[in-house]
């Protein structure tokens, strides 16, 4: 290997302790829990995000369409070996489901209710969940390396809990693979299911901010015409 | 730098040209990637100086130019051909164990099916006799295929009959 | 006029869990494939042993142990499409066993010699087509060879062809005419010829000397000098009958056109023979 010049080890020095004093925790915007008027005034659709970790198989909720090391922080409280607490690296996050709620009420409720959940399974009721979850031979969670297929489905459990507890009519689910839905029997009129358009992963991100502008003006829409209507 | 002489009893004219003690100019060893560790391994195409070239034994689709750019040579890039109505053929990859097997043998014939007499023959019974012309009843015959030379035959006919 | 407030509406029913330890959880919900139709004519079936209807694997049982490969005498009487189609059956089908295979390596007691064994076979398959092929291109290499043999035969034919009686003369064409395929190349069907070369422009010389050598013998009043200058006047001979043949070269000679220079002549062949195949094409139409 080449011999560093002086100058360049010092450079090199410099930038590794800027980028060190920068600490990146992810998007921003997705910071801290955000109330009818924070989503309104940042330009936010009624929905909420599901990623899923293509390395564990856990999932992440968000307001916004992007993850931030709060709600890794607040989703992810009881860590052990078989629930390990994700990275939030941004490439291992992919789009599971975006949900369109009716109106920011909604919305505000349905991610309140899925974390009130996710404390559910991991805190309160930690036995309970745990006998509904499919085992190995050993008796521990079915894995393959650290990918565990069991945190998706009862993501996706806990979203027609939601549904259908709050009775929140009017939503629709669109999904990045239909066949995540499952059966037909478990889901009710409340809820309609389409499937998200084929999207290049490497522009995730530009993809869900497109899917918000296209949610939030069909909100708008609806809420003109309902305006018009009573008028 | 001038190349050291051979000085130790040890080291011959081989061992000399590694010389990993030596370096180019901007640092990189002239032979393999450190000096120390094992040499006892084949080199991948990972390892050796900057000239060391190990190819993959891929096929050479085409060329590097000067910018680094790959460019193909399309009439080297390998094409499979599929047969057209292969989805409807009733031919199968095996055949049954009740179809009886055929014996071919060939008399007179020192290269047997690639034998050019042999070929010769076919080319002018084809000519006169048509598309059929090697029909044999394999039934009557009991399997056995048998392609004679017609030299052989007379050859092994006593003299007087062939007058 | 203003509507209800959203929030008012929200307060009439329930968006909060009230206590957490109350909650009734459901159990997970598992993904289906029901939910996306797959046609059973999917190409991708092609990769399991029943299509639409298999299981991901045969067992070792239901593996065919009695059938065998095809022999070398089977093989050497299949024409050249039906070998390359055997040749992708046989393909397919290891194609189905891998796939299978690589799926038993995930379980540990699965003896693979029954799939092994099936494999051989076909890949014995596939060696024998290959050695058939071998076989064919090395006779067709050394019969190039005989040039000499060639040659006293087709003087022979020439002699038989010259000498042949009326009746005879119907079977002589239909042996002219596998001649030209079988020394020549030049296939029975005019839309076949692909390629020209010198194997083409001989047959058709030597094709165009014998008929018009019968025609000129047989009608000496026609007006024909023989010998025939060049392709030009050899190639009307192949397709038409000699009677048309003879006229087109008469006009031919009318019109004083010259002999064409060697290295014209593939040019002018590949020329004419795309016009002939054009119009044969609009007139089936």
């Amino acid at each position: 290997m080449a011999p560093m010049l002086r100058s360049a080890k010092k450079m090199r020095k410099h930038l590794i302790e800027q980028l060190k004093s920068r600490k990146v925790e992810g998007a921003r915007i997705a910071k801290g829990f955000k109330t009818q008027e924070d989503l309104i005034s940042l330009n936010l659709a009624p929905q909420v995000f599901l990623f899923k970790n293509l390395f564990s198989g856990q999932v992440a909720y968000s307001q916004v369409p992007a993850l931030h090391q709060d709600q890794i922080d607040e989703q992810f409280t009881r860590p052990n070996w078989e629930n390990r607490k994700p990275s939030r690296r941004d490439d291992l996050w992919r789009i599971m489901c975006v949900a369109n709620f009716n109106n920011y009420e909604y919305a505000i409720a349905a991610y309140q209710g899925l974390v009130d959940l996710r404390r559910v399974r991991d805190v309160v009721q930690k036995k309970e969940a745990n006998e509904m979850r499919y085992k190995n031979d050993e008796g521990n969670i079915w894995y393959s390396g650290q990918y565990r297929p069991i945190y998706s489905q009862e993501a996706v459990a806990d979203l027609n809990h939601i549904i259908e507890e709050f009775e929140l009519e009017n939503t629709e689910l669109l999904w990045e693979n239909l066949w995540r839905k499952g059966d037909d029997k478990y889901w009710s009129d409340l809820v309609q299911h389409d499937s998200l358009p084929p999207f290049n992963p490497k522009y995730q991100s530009a993809f869900l901010d497109e899917i918000r502008e296209k949610a939030l003006a069909e909100f708008q829409n609806a809420r003109d015409s309902e305006i018009t209507e009573t008028m | 730098m001038k190349p050291s002489t051979v000085l130790g009893f040890q080291s011959t004219a081989v061992n000399n040209l590694r010389r990993p003690w030596q370096t180019f100019k901007n640092g990189e060893l002239w032979y393999g990637l450190t000096k120390l560790g094992s040499k006892r391994h084949p080199l991948t195409t990972k390892q050796g100086n900057k000239n060391f070239y190990k190819g993959t034994g891929s096929a050479g689709m085409g060329k590097l130019d000067k910018y680094g750019n790959f460019i193909v040579n399309w009439s080297k890039v390998r094409t499979y051909v599929v047969p057209t109505g292969l989805n409807q053929t009733s031919l199968k990859p095996l055949v049954s164990p009740e179809i009886p097997q055929i014996e071919s043998r060939y008399v007179g014939y020192a290269d047997g099916p690639k034998d050019v007499e042999l070929a010769w023959k076919n080319i002018k019974d084809f000519i006169e006799l048509g598309e059929n012309y090697d029909y044999k009843d394999l039934d009557k015959t009991d399997y056995l295929e048998e392609f004679v030379n017609p030299k052989v035959v007379v050859d092994e006919l006593p003299e007087e009959i062939t007058k | 006029m203003r509507r209800f407030s959203t929030t008012t509406i929200a307060q009439a029913r329930k968006l909060r869990f009230e206590s957490l330890k109350d909650i009734k959880l459901r159990a997970p919900i598992l993904p289906t494939h029901k939910n996306f139709d797959v046609s059973p004519d999917h190409p991708l079936w092609q990769f399991f042993p029943n299509g639409n209807e298999s299981l991901a694997y045969r067992p070792a049982s239901e593996l065919d142990a009695t059938s065998r490969s095809w022999t070398m005498s089977e093989l050497r009487h299949k024409s050249f499409d039906d070998l390359h189609k055997l040749w992708y059956v046989n393909l397919k089908e290891r194609n189905i066993l891998a796939k299978e295979m690589w799926l038993l390596k995930s379980i540990e007691q699965v003896n693979m010699g029954q799939y092994d064994e099936l494999d051989a076979k076909l890949v014995l398959n596939q060696k024998r087509i290959k050695q058939v092929l071998l076989e064919r291109q090395t006779s067709y290499e050394r019969v190039k060879t005989l040039d000499t043999e060639v040659k006293e035969y087709l003087e022979d034919f020439e002699q038989q062809y010259l000498n042949a009686n009326e009746q005879e003369l119907l079977e002589m064409n239909d042996k002219l005419v596998r001649l030209q395929y079988a020394i020549f190349g030049i296939q029975p069907t005019l839309s076949d010829i692909q390629e020209v070369n010198e194997d083409l422009v001989n047959g058709i010389g030597y094709v165009g000397r014998l008929k018009s050598q019968r025609y000129v013998t047989e009608n000496p009043d026609c007006g024909l000098e023989l010998p025939l200058k060049g392709i030009v006047e050899e190639l009307p001979f192949l397709f038409k009958q000699p009677s048309e043949a003879v006229e087109e070269v008469l006009a031919l000679r009318e019109q004083q056109t010259p002999m064409l220079p060697k290295p014209e002549i593939f040019e002018y062949l590949t020329n004419v023979l795309e016009d002939l195949k054009a119009s044969e094409i609009e007139q089936d139409q």
